[in-house]
């Protein structure tokens, strides 16, 4: 599976473009300036992923998915380390840092807050694609990667990461956005069309 | 168009649910949403979602619901963030907690809202939020007492006063460091003895009972006691004992604070004796000068009438023997004097390595053949300032005392050393006398291996008249202890019985200079126009006619005033005043200096027994004048008067 550098660009765009968008909403949610890293684009294994220092870790990690399906064929996650997902509910529920939390609290207030920033991307995403796509109810998770990421593991996936920082808080997170190989060409066409336009 | 009966099933879910179209215009409200909004279907169904229920109209939720319209990604509406989609209220008047899902149906075109009720569990959260902080709260609370009595734990613990808590019958449960330090006990050496059996010494039988009685009226028991230590020895100290009370005012225990006062009581002892030393002192000084008078007319009367019975040589021995006796006493009185620091005092710089090596030699006149006397003297001059005289009779005391301890003894031996005073080699010393932390010190000792002094009288040794021999006048060492008090110095001594005795005499030294010794000169003899002034006609009188017998001239004054009214008839008649120093209206120091307003060069000799200090410095400060006491030695006071008139006359 090959991908042109002029596509990767494209497709870099779309997604900061996306993110972007899911920042600012994040930005007028909690007040404090969030700064993203440049997407990154690459195809490889969600085993590659998983063994990828710079996403996953020993730890659990939270996670907000979001399946989509139509036009192309993914899902996109906001994932962060437990630590600054507990910060993030704090700073949104305006309690005092380190307090005590219940899970429920947490998944509820994620799983919004998760829906708010992928919305944002996917939205964007599809009105530049002018893609039709069905979305499943975004799930909340609190797990390792690999049972987030499911267990086809060896599959391969185009994968956009954006990482990004709320230094105040110390937080940090990851937006992952995952094309199934099949739809991997409707989506590529889709951005040569965008990119004609 | 869709209608609720083609979704019957909707009506048996716990969640409320409701749909609209694209115009946002309601097509579904199932029975859960009628029940808990409290509108019935027919009342909801076609209406704008946005105008009916206007908590939805609002930018934030309208917007996203909006996006779900268009096609959008589903959206969530957490508890967390909005508390509720749309107002469903509770018997409370409060609305109920939701969680709603907003997904876009694109088969029924409409967007269908999942409603659930979190009011339980928000509850839920809300008590486990408040639990949590009340733990919290509580949790601090007990962190704080936690310290607070961890501090006063380590503050009993390491509290400089003894610290012992009992029960209520006086059972040792706690002691602190500073108790076994005290006593030498440790914990569990007491641990659950009765304190009053164990450790207070000498109880009245009825103590313990009067003690509990005070203590279970509330009240706290103060006062000294006497504390047993572990080696059976016992120590004065200040107690006090209060009762420890629970919540309920039952009273559990007793707290008992010891503080270890005999170093206070030492020091309350060492006063004591200050203050009989200072009351001995004045009343040895009253006596000493009244009886110096009387001697002074005495010994000129004597004088006087010796000369008249010169042709009658029986009468004129009787008379010589009288003027001995009068000598003795006179010595007497200088010893009293000296121990009252009322003496005549002659001061002048003389090293004491020399001194000493004299005094070595006079010693051996005094020691007897079968006791050696050693010595052992450390190199340096040691210069010193003070009265050789009185200081070799001081020393001669001690030794006499000395010779007397190794009477009879086997092997008797006496050291006399001289040394440097190194303050640091003797902390107890310095503790106990701070004086000599400042200055440079000459330290001499007298030591023998005789009978010892037992420590009944050790205390006592120093006071006048006190003696254990059975003629003995008890001056001799009070007149040693004047004598080196009055040079600044002190003396101190250490005994055993059968071991010996040593005293240690300090003395401040001075920079080392070269001591010049004075020459006298002899002068010729002349007929001097001398002002005798004295308050006592008992020593005036005498004088004047013991003074015309040596040939001189001699008026007379009572007091100051008239002595300077005398003086000023004839002011340039005058050879040299004689004066007593302490007189009504106006002493002799004053009245010379008036004196000397109208002759500068007049001399002046101060005759007096008393307050040598006064004299002492002013006298010196002034040219010409000299200080004698009284009684006078007739050739002394003859000589001195024919050098100072020779002198002023050049």
């Amino acid at each position: 599976m090959q991908i042109t550098a002029e596509q990767t660009d494209a497709l870099t765009e779309l997604v900061n473009i996306g993110v972007g968008h899911a920042a600012s909403t994040l930005n007028s949610l909690i007040g404090h300036k969030i700064r993203l890293v440049v997407p990154h684009i690459e195809v490889v294994s969600l085993d590659d992923v998983i063994n990828n220092p710079e996403v996953s870790s020993s730890n659990d990690i939270s996670a907000v998915s979001m399946g989509f399906r139509g036009s192309f064929n993914g899902n996109a996650s906001l994932m962060f380390p437990i630590e600054s997902a507990s910060t993030l509910v704090c700073v949104l529920n305006d309690e005092p840092p380190e307090s005590e939390q219940l899970d429920e609290l947490r998944s509820g207030t994620l799983a919004e807050v998760g829906n708010i920033l992928i919305n944002g991307v996917m939205g964007s995403i599809g009105n530049m694609l002018a893609a039709s796509l069905n979305y499943s109810v975004p799930s909340y998770h609190e797990s390792s990667l690999a049972d987030i990421l499911g267990h086809e593991q060896n599959e391969a996936v185009l994968l956009a990461r954006t990482n990004f920082f709320i230094d105040e808080l110390r937080i940090e997170g990851n937006i992952l956005l995952f094309f199934e190989i099949e739809s991997f060409h409707a989506l590529i066409n889709a951005v040569d069309q965008a990119l004609a336009a | 168009m869709i209608t609720a009966e083609q979704f019957p099933l909707l009506d048996h879910i716990s969640s409320g649910i409701v749909a609209i179209d694209r115009q946002s215009n309601i097509v579904l409200w199932n029975s859960r949403m009628e029940q808990w909004r409290g509108l019935d279907r027919a009342e909801v169904l076609g209406k704008n979602l946005f105008h009916l229920f206007p908590e939805t109209d609002i930018d934030t939720i309208r917007k996203r619901i909006e996006q779900v319209l268009d096609g959008g990604p589903p959206v969530i509406f957490s508890s967390q963030l909005n508390h509720h989609l749309i107002q469903c209220p509770l018997p409370n008047a409060q609305f109920r907690t939701q969680m709603a899902t907003v997904t876009w149906l694109e088969q029924f075109e409409i967007a269908l809202f999942s409603i659930e009720d979190q009011t339980e569990q928000h509850k839920f959260i809300q008590q486990y939020k408040k639990s949590a902080l009340e733990l919290k709260l509580q949790l601090q609370q007990r962190q704080a007492l936690e310290t607070e009595n961890l501090q006063l734990s380590a503050a009993i613990e390491q509290a400089g006063e003894a610290v012992i808590i009992t029960n209520r019958n006086g059972q040792i449960a706690y002691v602190n460091k500073a108790f076994m330090k005290q006593t030498g006990w440790n914990a569990t050496d007491v641990k659950s003895t009765v304190i009053y059996d164990a450790l207070f010494e000498n109880l009245t039988s009825n103590f313990p009972d009067q003690l509990y009685d005070m203590l279970n009226a509330g009240q706290t028991w103060q006062g000294r006691q006497n504390i047993i230590r572990k080696d059976s020895s016992s120590f004065p100290a200040s107690i006090s004992i209060a009762p420890i009370a629970n919540e309920a005012g039952q009273i559990t225990h007793h707290i008992i604070i010891q503080e270890d006062i005999s170093g206070q009581i030492a020091i309350e002892e060492k006063l004591r004796n200050t203050q009989k030393q200072e009351a001995l002192i004045t009343l040895v000084g009253g006596i000493a000068h009244d009886f110096n008078n009387l001697l002074a007319g005495m010994v000129g009367q004597v004088y006087m009438a010796s000369r008249e019975v010169a042709d009658m040589p029986k009468t004129a021995e009787r008379m010589k023997k009288i003027q001995g006796i009068s000598q003795e006493a006179s010595e007497i009185v200088k010893q009293l004097l000296t121990f009252a620091r009322q003496g005549e005092h002659h001061a002048k710089e003389f090293p004491l390595s020399s001194y000493i090596k004299e005094f070595i030699k006079l010693a051996r006149h005094t020691v007897p053949e079968n006791i050696a006397l050693v010595h052992d003297f450390d190199s340096g001059s040691f210069a010193f300032r003070g009265d050789a005289n009185q200081l070799q009779q001081a020393m001669l005391n001690i030794l006499h005392n000395a010779v007397e301890a190794c009477d009879g003894q086997q092997n008797g031996r006496i050291e006399i050393g001289l040394f440097p005073f190194h303050a640091a080699e003797h902390p107890h010393l310095l503790q106990k006398y701070p004086v000599l932390r400042h200055g440079n010190f000459a330290h001499i000792q007298i030591r023998d291996n005789g009978k010892g002094i037992p420590a009944d009288v050790l205390e006592k040794i120093f006071d006048p008249f006190f003696s254990t021999k059975q003629l003995g006048s008890g001056l001799g060492l009070a007149m040693a202890m004047g004598c080196i008090r009055n040079h600044h110095g002190i003396l101190d001594v250490e005994s055993r019985p059968d071991v010996g005795s040593c005293f240690h005499l300090f003395l401040p030294t001075l920079m080392s200079r070269p001591v010049v010794e004075s020459n006298h000169s002899d002068h010729t003899k002349d007929a001097a126009c001398i002002l005798l002034v004295d308050d006592d006609v008992r020593v005036l009188e005498p004088t004047k006619e013991l003074l015309e017998s040596m040939g001189h001239h001699v008026s007379l004054a009572k007091d100051g005033i008239e002595a300077c009214e005398v003086f000023e008839q004839q002011s340039s008649a005058w050879d040299i005043v004689i004066t007593d120093m302490v007189m009504p209206r106006m002493n002799g120091l004053e009245a010379s200096q008036k004196m000397r307003e109208l002759r500068p060069d007049i001399p002046v000799i101060y005759a007096t027994g008393y307050d040598p200090s006064l004299v002492t410095d002013n006298t010196h400060s002034m040219p010409n004048s000299k200080l004698i006491s009284k009684p006078f030695n007739p050739d002394e006071l003859d000589g001195l008067i024919t050098e100072m008139v020779a002198k002023r006359k050049g």
